[in-house]
């Protein structure tokens, strides 16, 4: 199934809660809605589902407006950030419920029903807890009693809204490398809510980063990651340090430093920011050329050591990484003066200047 | 009296993080004791001047049982109309906004504060066949007030409260994601309440049933004026008991209460059953 959303607007009481998304999804895609909270990802994951109406805007599926079409006709499995599993059920009974609820000329016979249910639950791993109800289960299996619901109407579209959010990180890894498997198995269409960006990077064919009810970027982890097309999604994939910095024919000036910055040949003069990432800020002698910074913290413990700094020009304090036996690891003691240079950044003019 | 629940609990209480089980339970015990079965078992003590044929005497008067069956038929029809139309008030109520809501919302507790000769007296002007509502029906050849149909009537009104107030809550807390996943599995708006709302509001419904139902089966005040009290026709048996105690036959009026408090007993311990296993999944 192809997804097509087309300027889609969605305000309430008067809040715009998405203005004018635009989004694609082909057949076996996996697709990752990363954003920070209030970026209107439910709210566009729930207008796919028929949960909620558009105000404007066009919704295909696989070419056909479904604007007319209740959440019920659109076979598209839904799975809720809480689980919203039916207390009163048992496992077995809520993954069922989509099989038995269909009207009677299309509802499989009771043994049928059956195998399909334990055939789902084999495939979610819980095959002998179908008769426990879901005061019973842990979190991880609760999702996993969710997305089996889901699956039961054999949905072609699969919407998922931060499926891992209420779980420990190693159950979270576990079960996010499997859904990817059982995604690619059974060739579906998915989309998923998520605002960790380690997650989306991770697990998604394409991620769309939204902001403040619009589409930012939408591309291929690697697209979005090392060619960010606005300052947000460079911020918001990653850290990243901010430096004022002014942009003139190509070129950043950052202090005293002069970097290239080749996506903006045109600019004359402009202001803008650099962004850094803490593994591209080097540290050097205190006598060398560069930004002149003072060290303040030192994380020792993790994969690098991590240096928080302040410029001396301006206070601002910046994060830097340095790996653990580099020379520049004996550069570093609390309070010291030392140099930053770099040699990637990322410059973005001012919206009023560009 | 902790010694007491120390050795009550042995058997069945459960850790739990909260403390006092044994100090509360204790207390239930002593409380319950006092106010509910101290009363209860001069009741009880009383008709044994009777004696056993006395007493099936008393209960096998057709009076008696002609009254008996109306309080007990006509409370649980009430209960039973008021848990459906309640339903579908509180549903109402909480769903949906709607001007003078609020209004609405406090007029279904009058029943409870209205003193009950004063209902019993205005629910028997309006439904008299002379009255607002009677006269609508008398042409109908349908005669209201003065008959069971008006016990009836006068049993749903008091009732209505215990359902809705009983109901609103939970009804408040139902969560919205749990009938979207209905719908979304491909569930028809019949099917979402049948299958998914209906339960978890269950246990709440029979509590307000339970509720009306007790306060029915007990009403006096609001229910003479409009019965008639014939009797074998539209005499309640807490009418009896008081014309009983009016002719000092207080062993008679005594020996009809023990026999309500026996009856209401097991329906109320049979409702709690049902509740139960409406509840199953919530416990283990
Ligand atoms: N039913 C509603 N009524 C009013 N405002 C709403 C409603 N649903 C969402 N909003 C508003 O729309 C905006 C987008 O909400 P949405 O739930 O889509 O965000 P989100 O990206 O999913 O955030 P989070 O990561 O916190 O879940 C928010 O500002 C929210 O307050
Ligand atoms: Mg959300």
């Amino acid at each position: 199934m192809t997804i097509t959303a087309d300027g889609i607007y969605k305000s309430f009481n008067g809040f715009p809660a998405l203005r004018g998304v635009n989004l694609s999804a082909s057949r076996g895609e996996f697709v990752a809605l990363l954003g920070p909270s209030g970026s209107g990802k439910t709210t566009l994951l729930r207008i796919l589902a028929g949960l909620e109406f558009a105000d404007s805007g066009r919704l295909l599926f696989n070419g056909r407006d479904v604007a007319s079409q209740g959440a019920g006709e659109r076979n598209v499995g839904f799975v809720f950030q809480h689980y919203a599993l039916f207390k009163h059920m048992t496992v077995a009974e809520n993954v069922s419920f989509g099989l038995r609820v269909k009207p009677r000329d299309k509802r499989p016979p009771k043994a049928v029903i059956d195998k399909q249910v334990n055939e789902l639950l084999r495939l979610v791993q819980l095959d002998r807890l179908g008769d426990r109800y879901p005061s019973q289960l842990s979190g991880g299996q609760r999702q996993r009693v969710a997305l089996a619901r889901a699956l039961a109407i054999q949905p072609a579209v699969l919407l998922l809204d931060e499926p891992f959010g209420a779980l420990d990180a190693k159950v979270r890894k576990e079960l996010r490398r499997w859904l990817r498997r059982l995604h690619d198995d059974m060739q579906l269409t998915s989309l998923f809510v998520t605002h960790d960006q380690e997650e989306a990077l991770e697990l998604a064919d394409r991620i769309a980063v939204m902001s403040d009810g619009r589409i930012e970027q939408i591309g291929t982890p690697a697209e979005v990651y090392q060619r960010p097309a606005t300052a947000f999604v460079y911020e918001f994939l990653g850290n990243a340090n901010r430096l004022p910095c002014r942009i003139d024919r190509g070129r950043a000036m950052v202090g005293s430093l002069v970097l290239p910055a080749p996506e903006h040949p045109e600019l004359r003069d402009a202001t803008g920011v650099a962004f850094v990432r803490p593994h591209d800020l080097i540290i050097g002698d205190a006598r060398a050329e560069g930004l002149e910074a003072r060290v303040r913290q030192i994380f020792v413990a993790g994969p690098a050591i991590r240096v928080e700094l302040a410029l001396l020009a301006n206070g601002e304090m910046l994060e830097a990484e340095v790996p653990h036996g580099s020379p520049a690891g004996e550069l570093i003691a609390p309070d010291k003066l030392v140099t930053l240079t770099m040699t990637k950044i990322r410059a973005f003019p001012d919206a009023a200047t560009a | 009296m902790t010694a007491l629940a120390t050795s009550l609990s042995g058997g069945f209480k459960r850790p739990s993080v909260l403390p006092g089980f044994g100090l509360t339970l204790g207390f239930a015990v002593a409380y319950l004791s006092i106010i509910v079965l101290l009363p209860l078992s001069a009741l009880v003590l009383r008709p044994a001047t009777l004696g056993i044929s006395g007493f099936l005497g008393v209960l096998m008067d057709s009076r008696v049982l002609a009254a008996l069956r109306l309080s007990f038929g006509a409370a649980f029809i009430a209960a039973v109309v008021n848990a459906f139309f309640g339903l579908i008030v509180a549903w109402v109520l909480v769903r949906y906004d709607f001007p003078f809501k609020r209004i609405v919302d406090a007029l279904v507790d009058l029943p409870f504060a209205l003193p009950t000769a004063v209902a019993g007296i205005s629910l028997a002007t309006i439904y008299a066949p002379n009255g607002w509502v009677g006269s609508l029906f008398k042409p109908l050849g349908i005669e209201i007030a003065f008959t069971p149909l008006g016990v009836l009537v006068a049993l749903i009104f008091i009732g209505l409260p215990f359902v809705v107030r009983s109901l609103q809550p939970v009804l408040q807390d139902l969560d919205k994601e749990v009938e979207e996943a209905a719908v979304s599995l491909g569930a028809s708006r019949w099917q979402t309440f049948r299958l998914v709302i209906l339960p978890a509001i269950l246990p709440a419904l029979l509590t307000g049933f339970a509720l009306a139902f007790a306060r029915a089966v007990g009403e006096y005040g609001s229910v003479i004026f409009i019965a008639g009290n014939m009797p074998l026709v539209s005499e309640i048996a807490p009418l009896l008991i008081v014309i009983k105690l009016e002719q000092f036959d207080y062993a008679g009026a005594a020996a009809i209460g023990v026999i309500m408090l026996a009856a209401s007993f097991l329906i109320l311990l049979l409702i709690n059953l049902v509740q139960r296993w409406s509840r199953r999944h919530e416990e283990h």
